[in-house]
């Protein structure tokens, strides 16, 4: 359980070996289990080992397909009968590279099938085991991208953009249901999944984002940007003309 | 039929944390029973007024019963039979009026009398008269088969007495009880307040009260303003005689109105370091000054904060977590290590009370032993607050302490499998009254009460 404090005793990494989500995983400290689902569970065992948690956590690793979704009423009731989840951090999703989802939109339509559908899969069966249980909160990993379309990545983003709109629309639903919902929006962030992209300005490190988001949590809030500073240039991002937008680069 | 079902996001009395239960309103021991055999997965648990400060009465996905009309009360003489949703401000009214009062009377009168069980609740004459536990002569309750017993504490089924005294609710659900009230000559109280300008001292005034006062409390200065941490207030109290009462307080005028209310949750703390800090400096200069055997109605005595409704509120959205923790006599400097350590982490404690513990009693969970026992209310908003209980922790629990369930939201299970020696024994008797482990809470979930040994 969720203590008064917001310590909690079991996390459950959806992405197994996204480095946010191991990031947030270290700042959260389960004091008893850490639940790590994703496709290579040596991998998730190792990641997890380099993550320095007490010896009494627990580890589980399970074996998930973030593009197969068709067992995972099977997977996550299986989990939450056994366990109650305290965290969940939705951090599954890969990014792609645009010229080539542009020539082969069979591309596309993979990087898609895991960050929006695998996602949406994870997210939806989370929030209905969460929902039954009756406590607990969902982190989960959107983009700075879904603000506006980017040259750069407006493939990957128009699934984050889904996955986005739908945990928005879910955090409503999820109101008074014990179950609170955070959506988190980085930006340039120095992982594997950007280590062949040119730096960005206002580029951070995973435990950066860590550091935003446990901050966010305890203030209840619904949607936070890390660093917080792009807060303010969505909302710029928003109201300036294409034109204006176009100059300043993309 | 069933009871009528609605569900619920609840709090302890701190605010935090928060979870969804279903509320089922019940009105009698049938209706309980049922509750019980129809289960769920998430199992059931009493709840009664929500004033446990964290979340012993929450039982998230699960059932929540409310016997708030299983409020009976029947008097012969001295012996009460009261039901278990009963609120002890309206029970006092009908005492008072007939001469009498409860043994033991905690910090606020808006209790249940189910809820002073489970927590094996003490007040301020605990050195002199114990917990709840002993002045109980039976229980009624429906265990875990939805099977209606009565236990008393020396019957055959003492060990099951001693297990539902402060068990929290896990081992059934009381539905009423049997007690012996004392006999008071006047609702009024001859109160003796004396100021103490350091700690040190504030522990030998209680300590002295030990053989002189029937009730004795201290409030302790915790922010500690130009070098005075510790300084506080003793006060002590006796029933006071007729002749002094008569005037002053008739009959008639004893019921508690609150008088104030706290309306909405303010955005943020409104009991910070400056606010208290403040705070404390005029209450010691009103309150500080010496009064000796001063007529005053009995529910300001015992129920100071009773008159301001929803105090918990000033909290703000991140609400307050209560550490109350006993040390033994041989460890009474862990008291004064305990206040400056908050203070280093800057969390002071708007609420300081220190109070003498006597001897406790059978009960494995019952939290009173001997010695001395603080609680504390701090804003659970300050992100170094864990870290600094976690160490304190490891101090009491090594001076031989432990935490009071009741107020807990916050320690481990190790830590409190450490305080309560025996737990494995409470644990045992549990699996008895309830094989399906149908009895569930948070507090229950987050220490593992009855989890990890139960067959």
């Amino acid at each position: 359980m969720r203590d008064g404090l917001g310590s909690v005793d079991s996390v459950l990494l959806v992405g197994g070996t996204s480095e946010i989500g191991l990031a947030l995983v270290r700042r959260l400290a389960p004091r008893r289990s850490l639940f790590l689902m994703g496709r290579d569970p040596d991998a998730m065992a190792s990641a997890a080992r380099s993550l320095g948690l007490p010896a009494q956590v627990e580890i589980v690793s399970i074996a998930w397909d973030a593009a197969e979704t068709a067992g995972d009423s099977g997977i996550f009731d299986e989990l939450f009968r056994r366990n109650d989840i305290d965290t969940t951090v939705i951090a599954a999703g890969v990014l792609g590279e645009v010229s080539q989802q542009l020539d082969e939109p069979s591309t596309a339509v993979a990087m898609g099938r895991v960050t929006y559908l695998g996602a949406m899969s994870a997210l939806l069966h989370s929030a209905r085991s969460m929902r039954q249980q009756g406590h607990g909160d969902i982190i989960v990993l959107s983009s700075f991208a879904v603000v506006r379309p980017r040259l750069a990545n407006f493939v990957y983003g128009s699934a984050k953009a889904g996955l986005d709109y739908l945990s928005r629309g879910l955090a409503e639903s999820l109101r008074g249901s014990g179950v609170d919902l955070l959506i988190v929006r980085p930006g340039f962030v120095h992982t594997r999944m950007t280590r062949h992209l040119p730096g960005a300005p206002m580029s951070v490190q995973p435990d950066d984002v860590a550091d935003v988001v446990v901050k966010a949590r305890r203030r209840r809030q619904t949607v936070v940007y890390a660093p917080r500073m792009l807060m303010p240039l969505a909302v710029a991002f928003k109201v300036l003309p294409r034109s204006v937008i176009a100059r300043l680069g993309n | 039929m069933s009871a009528p079902t609605t569900k619920a996001l609840v709090t302890g009395w701190g605010g935090t944390p928060r979870s969804l239960g279903e509320i089922h309103l019940v009105h009698d021991e049938d209706q309980v029973a049922q509750a019980i055999r129809e289960a769920g997965r998430r199992g059931v648990l009493a709840r009664g007024a929500g004033r446990a400060y964290g979340d012993a009465a929450m039982n998230a996905g699960g059932a929540l019963l409310d016997l708030s009309n299983v409020d009976h009360l029947r008097t012969e003489g001295d012996r009460i039979t009261v039901g278990a949703g009963a609120v002890l401000n309206d029970v006092i009214d009908v005492l008072l009026a007939q001469g009498l009062f409860v043994p033991v009377s905690p910090g606020t009168s808006f209790v249940t009398f189910g809820g002073l069980i489970a927590a094996d609740v003490h007040g301020k004459n605990h050195h002199r008269s114990g917990s709840w536990g002993h002045h109980v002569e039976s229980l009624r309750i429906v265990d875990g088969l939805g099977i209606p017993r009565t236990l008393t504490p020396d019957g055959e089924d003492a060990e099951h007495f001693w297990a539902t005294v402060g068990g929290m609710g896990l081992t059934g659900v009381v539905t009423e009880l049997t007690f012996r009230a004392i006999p008071v000559s006047s609702p009024s109280m001859s109160v003796t307040t004396t100021p103490y300008d350091a700690l040190e001292d504030v522990m030998y005034g209680l300590r002295q009260a030990d053989e002189t006062s029937t009730y004795s409390v201290a409030w302790i200065d915790s922010v500690g303003a130009s070098g005075r941490l510790g300084r506080g207030i003793v006060s002590t109290g006796e029933h006071a005689s007729d002749e002094h009462a008569s005037d002053e307080h008739p009959r008639g005028s004893m019921t508690t109105r609150q008088r104030i209310s706290v309306p909405v949750t303010p955005p943020l703390n409104l009991l910070g370091r400056a606010s208290i800090s403040l705070f404390n400096e005029i209450w010691m200069r009103i309150s500080g000054r010496p009064r000796i055997a001063q007529t005053q109605p009995l529910r300001s005595f015992f129920y100071p904060l009773d008159g301001v409704g929803h105090w918990n509120r000033l909290y703000g959205p991140a609400g307050f977590v209560q550490y109350q923790v006993v040390v033994p006599d041989h460890a009474a400097e862990v008291i004064g290590v305990i206040l400056s350590r908050l203070k280093q982490v800057g969390s002071p404690s708007f609420l300081s009370v220190l109070k003498r513990f006597g001897s406790g009693n059978p009960g494995p969970l019952s939290f009173p032993e001997p010695g001395w026992t603080l609680a504390l209310d701090l804003p659970a908003g300050n992100p170094a607050l864990g870290a600094a209980l976690d160490a304190l922790d490891g101090i009491v629990l090594e001076a031989g302490g432990r935490h009071y369930l009741a107020k807990d939201a916050r320690a481990s299970a190790e830590a409190i499998r450490r305080g309560y020696p025996r737990l494995a024994d409470w644990e045992r008797v549990r699996s008895r009254m309830d094989p399906g482990r149908v009895f569930a809470s948070d507090l229950a979930r987050r220490l593992r009460l009855g989890v990890d040994t139960a067959g």
